[in-house]
């Protein structure tokens, strides 16, 4: 053991630059390294963001190359669709008009979330971990816990850290993401949305004797703080059930392809 | 000299954009790719003077700091530690420069540099009382699809390197 710690104390470098990785936990904690960290958020977020929507750019290109092939299936589906929304859509705005009514007459004010739009810049550089980079930060009012949507309202995760001018995402499908969930069938099933691998969603802590089953609709739930109920988060896909546990599991197709987005909105409660 | 600082600093910065920007959007597995640790055990296994490599590599774990969710120091302290670890085993038991060294390092490095992380994250855990929902299983599960998804890639890179070698030997940051 001597002979290891004679043969490190020789090695002038790697003596100098253990010194500097301790001055630099200590700087930053003192906060003496702000400048230099900002700086280095910058030239690297600005240039990763460039590199990121090319990529993205890319296999969307890509991917839209892919759907081609099925294109006419899909126009097929869409048409029919499109005549049972339309009856639909008919019903919902009269229920609409209804709702309003009442709103004002129980003088319900809506409380409508304020969302800041945030380009992804990139991903964290730890492959262990499904982290967004965003280039909104505290500046901007972001603050830790918050509901990260897509345009449309799909959920995508929330937000975990912020600096001044950048925050990062933990999406749903990291591995230490756990959100609350409600499932829209008749018993309003309760649940808990963890992600699994950083591929895929599971639904979990359901009880055995709550009935769900594949294709229902899974959205978040009023359990988590600054996370609003309501907000799309997958399908479900398939049901796992065994008699001798407590709970079933079931695995959730994500809405929206999490790998693909490039704009995102911050819920600002 | 002063040349090849200012080279090792815009390397640093190269590496982490490319890996921020292009590798970490890659579909599973291939984003498990690790441009860092593949490019450190490449700049360790060829440079003669590797001491001087510890300086980059505190550079590029404060750049990852920068950028990722966990305390500050974490990555920083399991970087420049796993290639501490690899200095010694190097220069005692791995003297030659073979291929089957270079995959030992690696399968090393990535063993060392995730057995640390996965042990300071689980004390921090403890210490905000989050050990309960900690998955040792899970980390170690993605230290080892980093280590089978970066092996083949250090192997391609090998041999690229023996091919051109004239090439890439100008490039060497402290040879």
């Amino acid at each position: 053991m001597e002979f290891f710690i004679n043969d490190f104390m020789k090695r002038k470098s790697i003596l100098a630059s253990l010194l500097i990785l301790i001055f630099i936990i200590f700087f930053h904690y003192q906060g003496w390294l702000s400048p230099i960290e900002a700086g280095a958020r910058f030239i690297v977020g600005k240039s990763s963001f460039a590199i990121y929507n090319l990529s993205n750019d890319i296999k969307n290109y890509f991917a839209r190359w892919a759907s081609y092939k099925n294109l006419f299936e899909e126009n097929k589906k869409c048409l029919e669709k499109l005549t049972s929304f339309s009856v639909q859509q008919a019903e919902l705005s009269q229920l609409r008009e209804e709702n309003n009514i009442l709103r004002s007459q129980l003088n319900f004010i809506k409380n409508d979330s304020k969302v800041v739009l945030a380009n992804i810049i990139g991903k964290s550089p730890d492959s262990s971990s499904n982290v967004l980079l965003i280039d909104r930060g505290s500046e901007d009012e972001i603050r830790e816990g918050q509901a990260v949507i897509t345009g449309d309202g799909i959920l995508v995760g929330k937000i975990i850290k912020t600096e001044s001018n950048i925050a990062q995402v933990k999406i749903l499908t990291d591995n230490q993401s756990r959100i609350s969930a409600s499932i829209y069938n008749q018993d309003k099933t309760i649940g808990v949305v963890n992600g699994e691998h950083n591929l895929r969603l599971k639904l979990t802590l359901v009880p055995l004797t709550e009935v769900i089953k594949q294709g229902d609709i899974v959205v978040s739930s009023n359990l988590d703080k600054n996370i609003p109920s309501g907000l799309l988060i997958g399908k479900i896909e398939s049901v796992e059930k065994e008699l001798y546990q407590p709970f079933q599991t079931a695995i959730i197709k994500p809405a929206v392809d999490l790998n693909k987005l490039s704009i995102i909105s911050v819920l600002i409660n | 000299m002063a040349v090849r600082w200012a080279l090792s600093f815009i390397f640093g910065l190269t590496l982490i954009i490319i890996q921020m920007g292009l590798v970490a959007s890659f579909y599973q597995p291939f984003s498990s790719i690790n441009l860092i640790l593949v490019s450190l055990i490449f700049l360790f296994f060829l440079n003669k003077k590797y001491d001087r490599l510890f300086y980059l590599i505190i550079w590029v774990g404060f750049l990852m700091e920068l950028f990722n969710s966990s305390i500050f120091g974490l990555y920083l302290f399991t970087i420049f530690l796993t290639f501490l670890i690899i200095t010694f085993i190097s220069r005692f038991f791995l003297t030659n420069k073979t291929t089957i060294v270079l995959l030992v390092t690696s399968c090393l490095v990535f063993v060392f540099y995730n057995l640390i992380f996965v042990l300071l994250n689980f004390l921090i855990s403890i210490k905000y009382d989050l050990g309960l929902t900690y998955s040792f299983l899970d980390y170690l599960r993605f230290g080892l699809i980093g280590a089978i998804v970066n092996l083949p890639l250090i192997l391609i890179v090998n041999f690229l390197l023996k091919k051109f070698s004239g090439l890439f030997r100008e490039f060497f940051i402290f040879n």
